[in-house]
């Protein structure tokens, strides 16, 4: 029995002298001095003047001296600050230290701190055939070749990378266009606290090649090629960090302070620190910060999550916030959502994810140089690299203006789903007027009945759906969720060169909120029929090759078009 | 006869033909909840519901008794139990909960057959090389749980559960293994023993676990007998009393 008991005494003893770490919360920065000229980067203040921002705002401002000295004397260690949020990262190892801090008179709140993050990234053993038709796929299916031809290589627009580790990026190959211009201005690892960032994880690597990088023989695996970067670690893998929430908050303004325009983060929080109702865009530190970084003029691109085949299935945060860019994963080889991608919406029913690109990509790693790897990781930066040339096209446009641009250059606008969002962005809706596309498809209402027509001349068989599961869905009822197996709709050798003709619809209210959506792969003319009495109110909205039209069931029997994109 | 399989292979392809018509391929679709906290709004590790699968190791433990007991000496390494089951948990506050399990295990002992070692073996000493106990248990246990270390989200914190435990002993064997050349044949000997009509049917005693996120230590000190005694016939001496081990909690807990 002694055994028993001083086992229990050893393990219980471990954790009741363990250290915790909070964040302490303060009231006002009064009295504080600031040289805005002297802590930004000119290409700082250049973004502030753009965007019309003050050159000081409050938030800009360092934390007050005496609150900072007072709760450091208090804490065992001050590990990190954030100027944003006025808020101090605090170690304590007593509950009477914590009191001590609470009583301060200048302390607002103190909130624990403890976080375990995910990679967007799903690893894979080996190549796969086809991997060239993936590298190809990747900038193609965003027309970055016609960026490319237009010599827009997102010069001049500064990316910051928040990742793992950066192991490769000063000796590989991939890279060395961007090293031989000096591209990468600078790096910081935010749990060493020094500049070494070219070891730990390569998962920092392989997202830097989806943005920039260029194979041996000239292909791009990025579009961003003449970008310049901010390279910043704050994840470690493999161990549960109690700091990595509060490295990527000061991540992001330590980009904001060295003046980048674009930042990809390709991580997020789930489960270990939520639960679903609080991806509502305001209750997650992290998501209020990439708030604030849109609101100084910065475009946070965050990868959507692989979460959606998983107990999560929605987006995490910060990519709920609702000025961060949240992109979604697109399978290569079947040319729609792919099966992990996080779905949205938000908790408070916003849309999301607002793009997507290949979840699936060929990129670099630090020992397997260019290979095969999936998530919704890669299709961040892949949106990131296109949204630099987007603002090198046009460098006076505000981030909030090339956030809309972004999503409404891509294939599905005006349509959107909470598994695809706008779809994938396209170079020639940037680039050049792109004629609108004819109508393809007919809405009609018959009795009690909804019909769903594809016109004869635009109509083709879907001969790349290899067996019809859950097929005779007229006059059936379908399950409420499904997602057909990927390998059920391709030969998994052979990506899609273009988009499949799929046909999409959604239910949704009047104020945009979906209820049902869907991807229908037609076998026949008249695809739909859809009983309207269940859908009193509702819209229902078609997307079938470019073409998106809408109806009104405004109550039963009778119907008002609203009209298409013709 | 021949008209009959002619019409019904027709009316086949009529059937075949509409249904191939008809068929349209639904490749996602998604149905959007109220509010996404019905997916599970009384489900998950810091909610008032929740339940895992879990597996585990465990050892016997020689030497320790309330009362001075003399154990039959095993081999340490060879003695051991794995498990598997499932854990229900029922969250009544933010500190406290209770725990029920149920599992199936496998458990066996190692005698270590010493020369001085006088224990009491259903079968002769006599060129006996090996000899285990091996058991196949069915149980569970109730337990209240201690959540002194909360997590936030929807995530198992660090706790400590106190309970008790009982078994359904399904299989009772006793496995030996002579050397010997008494046969031309062969000269390993193996013999096994079922229905052991000297062993107790169940077990029972306390347990505590310290469990944080995907794994927890535990203890279990078995106060019930195994075997049975009757005068002058079966006087065994009991199996190491306490068990140590760690269990594991598969998936995102």
């Amino acid at each position: 029995m002694k055994f028993i008991f001083s086992t229990i005494l050893i393990l219980f003893g471990l954790t009741l002298f363990a250290q915790d770490k909070f964040w302490v919360f303060l009231s006002d920065k009064d009295g504080v001095e600031f040289d805005p000229m002297t802590y930004f980067d000119a290409k700082a203040i250049e973004r502030r003047l753009k965007h019309d921002l003050p050159l000081v705002e409050e938030s800009d401002k360092p934390l007050r001296t005496d609150y900072f000295n007072a709760v450091n004397i208090l804490s065992d260690t001050v590990s990190g600050h954030s100027r944003w949020f006025n808020a101090m990262a605090v170690v304590v190892s007593s509950e009477a230290q914590l009191q001590a801090i609470q009583s301060l008179p200048f302390v607002v709140d103190v909130v624990p701190m403890v976080s375990q993050s995910y990679l967007a990234e799903e690893l894979v053993g080996g190549l796969k055939n086809g991997e060239k038709s993936v590298l190809k796929g990747q900038i193609n299916w965003m027309q970055g070749e016609k960026f490319k031809a237009a010599n827009i290589t997102g010069k001049g627009v500064r990316i910051c990378i928040i990742d793992a580790g950066f192991p490769g990026v000063d000796v590989a190959e991939e890279f060395a266009h961007i090293r031989k211009r000096k591209g990468i201005i600078a790096t910081w690892d935010f749990h060493k606290n020094n500049s070494q960032v070219y070891k730990f994880n390569s998962h920092g690597s392989t997202v830097l090649s989806c943005i920039a990088g260029i194979t041996s023989n000239g292909e791009n695996v990025g579009m961003a090629t003449g970008a310049e970067f901010l390279l910043a670690r704050t994840e470690r893998m493999l161990k549960e960090g109690l700091s990595e929430e509060e490295d990527w908050l000061m991540a992001v303004e330590w980009a904001d302070k060295n003046g980048a325009d674009i930042i990809n983060s390709s991580l997020g929080y789930t489960t270990s620190l939520y639960f679903k109702e609080n991806m509502d865009g305001k209750t997650a530190l992290i998501t209020r910060a990439g708030n604030m970084a849109a609101h100084k003029g910065i475009l946070v691109v965050n990868a959507s999550g692989n979460e959606g085949d998983g107990y999560w299935k929605y987006v995490g945060a910060p990519a709920d916030a609702d000025s961060v860019l949240t992109v979604g994963g697109i399978n290569p080889w079947t040319g729609i959502h792919t099966s992990f991608s996080s779905y949205g919406p938000t908790a408070d029913m916003r849309m999301k994810p607002n793009v997507a690109a290949y979840g699936h990509v060929i990129a670099y790693g630090f020992r397997t140089g260019l290979h095969e790897t999936q998530g919704t990781s890669f299709a961040s930066p892949l949106v990131a690299g296109f949204a630099a040339c987007v603002l090198q096209k046009d460098s006076s446009l505000k981030v909030m203006d090339l956030f809309k641009k972004l999503e409404s250059s891509s294939n599905l606008y005006p349509y959107y789903d909470y598994a695809h969002g706008f779809g994938v962005p396209q170079a020639s809706n940037i680039l050049e007027e792109v004629e609108k596309a004819p109508k393809t498809v007919e809405l009609k209402i018959i009795w009690d009945s909804l019909f769903v027509d594809i016109l004869p001349e635009y109509y083709e068989m879907n001969d790349q759906v290899v067996i019809n599961y859950h097929s005779k869905f007229i006059g059936k009822k379908s399950p409420d969720n499904m997602h057909m197996v990927d390998s059920f709709i391709s030969d998994d050798s052979n990506t899609k060169q273009e988009q499949p003709n799929y046909l999409f619809y959604k239910v949704s209210t009047k104020d945009g909120l979906i209820k049902e959506y869907s991807v229908i792969a037609s076998q026949k003319m008249n695809v739909l029929k859809k009983v309207i009495k269940n859908n009193n109110n509702y819209i229902f909205t078609v997307w079938y090759k470019g073409y998106t039209t809408s109806i009104v069931i405004e109550k039963e029997k009778q119907a008002k078009k609203e009209g298409g994109n013709e | 006869m021949n008209n009959l399989f002619q019409i019904s292979i027709g009316l086949l392809l009529v059937v075949f033909t509409y249904g191939t018509c008809n068929a349209q391929t639904i490749i996602i679709k998604q149905t959007v909840p109220e509010q996404l906290e019905d997916d599970d709004e009384d489900f998950g590790p810091n909610r008032k519901f929740f339940n895992h699968t879990y597996g585990g190791l465990a050892f016997g433990v020689d030497g320790v008794s309330m009362d001075g007991e003399v154990f039959s000496p095993i081999k340490h390494i060879n003695s051991f139990s794995f498990y598997s089951g499932t854990r229900y948990y029922r969250n009544f506050s933010k500190i406290f909960a209770g725990v029920a399990d149920y599992e199936l295990s496998y458990d066996q002992s190692r005698l270590k057959l010493g020369d001085g070692d006088s224990t009491q073996l259903p079968v002769s000493r006599l060129d006996l090389a090996k000899a285990k106990y091996w058991f196949v248990k069915m149980g569970g246990a109730l337990s209240l749980q201690i959540n002194f270390k909360r997590k936030r989200g929807n995530q198992l914190g660090t706790y400590i559960t106190i309970g008790g435990y009982g078994n359904w002993l399904m299989f009772k064997r006793f496995s030996a293994k002579y050397e010997n050349d008494l046969s031309s044949y062969t000269n390993i000997t193996r013999v096994n023993l079922g229905k052991l009509k000297y062993m107790e049917r169940f077990e029972y005693g306390p347990e505590v676990k310290f469990g944080k996120t995907n794994f927890a230590f535990f203890a279990k000190y078995r106060l019930s007998d195994y075997f049975k005694s009757k005068e002058g016939v079966w006087d065994f001496n009991e199996l190491p009393r306490l068990n140590v081990g760690i269990q594991f909690f598969p998936g995102n807990i």
